[in-house]
């Protein structure tokens, strides 16, 4: 099996997803907040679309962690590492499941999957991709010192704003022993 | 990571070499998605879309434990077709499915794949007797399913498509 590493936070897991994650993932979209990233998407559709985020990871050597609420378990959004075909440059994305907004949980994950990508991959510079009207969104990227630097319009996506992250030497504590 | 870590064994046949599907494959992939030819498999789809289905192709081994594999003749990496079993939502059961580019058809290299799939699926995989979903208008695809000994079951559908449903023979019964 493909060995994708699991990072730890405060409150939660990031790690690889998994056959069971599928309701979890399937019912974010099919649900219309789903718009703002591609969705809403059919059962068929969700299931080929999970199994390109592992084709993803092996493909390229990163991808989206299932992050999992480290006191009950669930798959509570898919965070991470991400340039899916089409995609301008690699990015930092975030979806997260209905019900687990408003927690800070997004703005947790995407601070040590930035760690990552920056001490790990070695990235020197990351965006984020959000689709006008996706405000929570943007207010993650916002939280995460990311500023908004025009737009880029997808194949399949639309427009969306780009937002590019602090480089890593802008980072204080940006070691990701910070979040670990 | 690589492909070496991913659960997907090479079955050899006299001909053929059926393997995990690979990055380099895409640009034929992407090819054979964009002709016409592709409309009984999903298909036409944009590059973006081969790639996802390439990726996706991949994770459905991950998910499943089993998947497509990509066809090659001994000695050349040409990629010339696909053989494995598929399953996802929408699915009544797994599914044995097969495609060859234009290259490569009218050699029998589409009946030895499926074969061989068929065999390691039903041997290692628990996975005796399944069905195959043949698009109507599919005449090359539903005479392979003849010859391969399955046999016309029901009408049925798969990602919207209406299909007819063939099984093939237990193992047994081979």
């Amino acid at each position: 099996m493909p060995v994708i590493p699991k990072l730890e936070t405060e409150r939660l897991l990031l790690r690889g997803p998994t056959t069971g994650d599928f309701d979890a993932f399937a019912a974010f979209y099919a649900s219309d907040r789903s718009a703002f990233v591609g969705g809403p998407l059919t059962a068929e559709a969700a299931w080929r679309m999970l199994a390109m985020e592992i084709g993803h990871w092996v493909l390229k050597g990163y991808g989206r962690w299932t992050v999992e609420l480290k006191t009950t378990g669930e798959p509570i959004g898919m965070i991470g590492p991400f340039c899916p075909e089409g995609w301008p440059e690699p990015e930092i994305g975030w979806d997260l499941y209905n019900g687990f907004e408003g927690k800070g949980y997004a703005t947790e994950a995407a601070l040590a999957a930035r760690s990552y990508a920056y001490d790990v991959l070695g990235w020197q510079t990351a965006i984020s991709l959000v689709k006008p009207g996706n405000d929570k969104s943007a207010a993650v990227a916002v939280r995460l010192g990311a500023k908004p630097e025009g737009d880029f319009v997808h194949e399949r996506h639309g427009r969306m704003r780009v937002y590019r992250h602090p480089a890593p030497g802008d980072l204080a504590d940006g070691g990701i022993e910070a979040y670990a | 990571m690589t492909a070496c870590d991913l659960p997907i064994p090479v079955l050899e046949t006299e001909r053929l070499r059926l393997r995990a599907p690979k990055l380099s494959d895409l640009p034929r992939l992407t090819a054979f998605y964009a002709t016409e030819r592709s409309r009984a498999v999903g298909g036409p789809r944009t590059a973006m879309e081969s790639y996802n289905s390439l990726a996706s192709r991949i994770g459905h081994w991950v998910l499943r434990g089993y998947g497509l594999w990509h066809i090659q003749r001994h000695g050349d990496d040409a990629f010339l077709g696909w053989a494995g079993i598929l399953d996802a939502p929408g699915w009544q059961e797994p599914e044995l499915a097969w495609t060859v580019m234009d290259e490569a058809e009218g050699q029998g290299l589409a009946f030895e794949a499926a074969r061989a799939a068929r065999d390691h699926s039903a041997r290692h995989l628990g996975l005796d007797g399944v069905i195959s979903y043949i698009a109507p208008s599919n005449i090359r695809s539903r005479k392979l399913a003849e010859r391969l000994g399955a046999q016309y079951e029901s009408e049925g559908s798969v990602a919207g498509h209406p299909c007819h449903v063939y099984r093939h023979p237990k193992t047994k019964a081979r």
